[in-house]
């Protein structure tokens, strides 16, 4: 995977705009904060010396000039304290080292470069200038290079943190995007081996369970539903040519036949009916065809209504009962009501009626046909299972295929398109269906399909 | 009767056609849907054969169309589509009833007879009545020379439709399609069953047969003629 289509993934540009949102609004953040610490910091360094002088005037209240100048000398000599000076009202220096530039209030003053600074870089040094009541001059100061240092620490700070943001962000949406691309790229091979011919690649499903994921969960079952038709189709030419062309040929053995015998009118005449009842099946294969075709494409799908299935389940086994009954059959019915399920009503009943049908269809006299019907957590389980001589473990899979008849049903009437029908059917409704051993007998269940797999 | 075949395949239009002709029925043939309106809405017919697609107009837009004319003969609907979804649409269109391609005349025919007979509406009777055969809808009983016959409700709406029917011929597809809303043909012999047990409980040891088996055709529930 190359450099530049990492950065050209949505996930890596969703990092970078929102790292870049990130960083924006954390430096107007950090901003507002370094304006509100800067004034903080410079206000405590105001007060601090507002309240030094304070107290030195009431030092000197107490004690006079010579006690203060005391007091401030032994005070100039403590490392880190602040600067003070005092001069006489004649000027003269009484103690410290600043000296008054001003008569009173704030003021800035170099400090001297003999005293601290040998690089040059004089100090600045903000100072409260206060005349004292005898007339001399007290003057409380500090370098202002230490309101600075501080805001200079928070400001470096700062800079770290949306520093190391930018960087961790960068990696972090790299990272992803790798992530997702290393994804992106299982499905695309995926599709390109589908593609390529490979119909029964699928997308590797990662253990994590994300819209991603979903999403390859919705492709993979997409690919499962091409290649279902696929392989229908690739058989469907072949096993309709193959299962109309006998009696096709049969019709044609009968005309035939009748125009040998040319002058006998009976003989003519039930060759004819006998052509016209063949073709009357073909037709009746050609409509099954049509209809299994028409509902697997799906359009159906669009006038589906909530139904209840053990309804439509119970109106199918009243319709079958007396006949079942004549043919010396039990129809028994178990259900849980209601069963819900959104479907078409005409075709669920269709499906049920099928697969009776067919329990009845290939079972001797005296056989038991159930029909049960119950909710599970997916949605509904509906299953017709007979005690019946049943079917071919091997053959267990491919009932559903289109004119699929077991050796057993090869005799019996019927176009073996019925249980097709019922897969079509069971399909378009979300239903999987599948036959198993009844010990004895077949067992069709159909089970709403879990929306997740 | 006198039918009108709204088809713009000729082969299927005189194969009706003729089949009606000979039955002594009254056949036009026009092969587009806007000549269909035109002759539709300008002379009395008993009942409209219509295909869904046509030329010009396709059949559900001309049956909307005679219906908001006022045009209240029957129509059935033929199709070359076997999708119960057409039959729907064309049911709710303002058709009366549907047959797919291809279909024997037989079936054909039944249809246009129960369609062109079929009762105006407001007019639906409590009491149906076939010779001392008594059905009261209302009431859900069936009586047969003043006795009471028991009927499952399947049953009760198979002689229902058979009485409604009375005296036309109605096939298995009919019956299919209007006792059991099945649209399919099961291979299981469900109408024969119903019929047998039905025929039982109507006609045995109850004099003269009313339920009539028509071999390969269908149903006839018909009061013999007492003169005969």
């Amino acid at each position: 995977m190359s450099r530049i289509r990492v950065f050209r993934t949505t996930s890596f540009r969703l990092a970078a705009i929102y790292l870049a949102l990130f960083t924006l609004s954390a430096g107007a953040l950090g901003g507002f904060v370094y304006l509100s610490v800067r004034r903080e910091i410079l206000t405590e360094f105001d007060e601090r010396i507002i309240e030094e002088t304070d107290a030195l005037q009431r030092t000197f209240a107490e004690e006079g000039r010579d006690g203060l100048a005391a007091i401030l000398a032994a005070r100039g000599s403590i490392g880190g304290a602040l600067l003070y000076g005092l001069e006489a009202p004649d000027g003269k220096r009484l103690a410290g080292d600043l000296v008054a530039t001003v008569s009173g209030g704030w003021t800035e003053l170099k400090e001297d470069e003999n005293n601290e600074a040998p690089e040059g870089s004089a100090e600045i040094i903000r100072a409260l200038v206060t005349r004292l009541p005898d007339g001399s001059t007290l003057i409380v100061g500090d370098e202002r290079r230490r309101a600075n240092e501080a805001l200079r620490g928070v400001l470096s700070a700062f800079g770290w943190a949306i520093g190391a943001t930018i960087v961790l962000g960068l990696a972090g949406g790299l990272w992803l995007s790798r992530q997702f691309l290393r994804r992106v790229d299982a499905m695309r091979l995926a599709a390109q081996g589908i593609m390529a011919g490979d119909w029964s690649r699928r997308i590797p499903l990662t253990p994590i369970d994300d819209d991603l994921s979903a999403l390859a969960r919705t492709f993979n079952r997409l690919f499962g539903r091409i290649e279902k038709l696929l392989l229908a189709n690739k058989h469907i030419s072949a096993d309709i040519a193959h299962d109309l062309r006998k009696p096709l040929a049969s019709v044609l053995r009968r005309l035939e036949g009748a125009r040998a015998q040319g002058a006998d009118l009976e003989a003519v005449r039930s060759a004819v009916k006998a052509a016209i009842a063949e073709i009357e099946n073909l037709l009746e294969t050609f409509n099954a065809l049509l209809r299994i075709g028409q509902v697997e494409a799906g359009a159906r799908r669009a006038g589906f209504r909530p139904l209840d299935l053990a309804e439509v389940a119970r109106e199918v086994v009243e319709a079958f009962q007396p006949a079942a009954d004549d043919e010396g059959k039990t129809l028994a019915l178990r259900l849980d009501d209601p069963l819900p399920i959104l479907g078409d009503k005409e075709l669920l009943t269709q499906m049920i009626a099928n697969l009776i049908d067919n329990a009845l269809r290939h079972t001797p006299q005296g056989v038991r046909v159930e029909v049960a019907g119950e909710r599970v957590p997916s949605g509904v389980r509906l299953s017709v299972a007979d005690d019946g001589p049943g079917v071919d473990s091997r053959e267990l899979k491919v009932i559903f295929e289109r004119f699929y008849r077991t050796d057993a049903a090869r005799s019996a009437p019927g176009s073996g398109l019925g249980l097709s029908l019922v897969a079509a059917i069971a399909d378009l409704h979300g239903l999987e269906c599948s036959a198993s051993d009844n010990h004895p007998g077949l067992r069709v269940t159909l089970t709403t399909a879990d929306s997740n797999e | 009767m006198k039918i009108l075949i709204i088809e713009d395949d000729e082969e299927v239009a005189a194969f009706v056609a003729a089949g009606l002709k000979e039955r002594g029925h009254e056949a036009a043939i026009v092969a587009n849907g806007r000549d269909g309106v035109e002759r539709a809405t300008g002379e009395d017919f008993d009942a409209i054969i219509l295909d869904r697609m046509l030329p010009e107009l396709d059949g559900l837009t001309v049956v909307a169309l005679l219906r908001a004319e006022g045009v209240a003969t029957p129509v059935l609907f033929l199709t070359n589509l076997s999708g119960i979804d057409d039959r729907v649409d064309g049911l709710e269109a303002g058709g009366d009833d549907y047959l797919v391609k291809p279909f024997a005349f037989e079936e054909l025919m039944a249809r246009l007879i129960a369609l062109a007979r079929r009762p105006m509406l407001g007019a639906s009777p409590t009491v149906l009545s076939a010779g001392d055969l008594e059905m009261d809808l209302v009431a859900r009983t069936v009586r047969r020379g003043g006795e009471e016959i028991d009927l499952q409700p399947r049953e009760f709406r198979l002689l229902e439709f058979l009485l409604r029917n009375e005296g036309r011929l109605v096939t298995r597809k009919m019956l299919l399609e209007q006792v059991w809303e099945f649209l399919f043909d099961p291979q299981t012999n469900i109408v024969e069953t119903h019929i047998s047990r039905l025929r039982t409980k109507i006609d045995r040891g109850r004099g003269a047969s009313l339920i009539h088996t028509i071999r390969g055709a269908g149903y006839l529930l018909r009061v013999p003629n007492p003169g005969l």
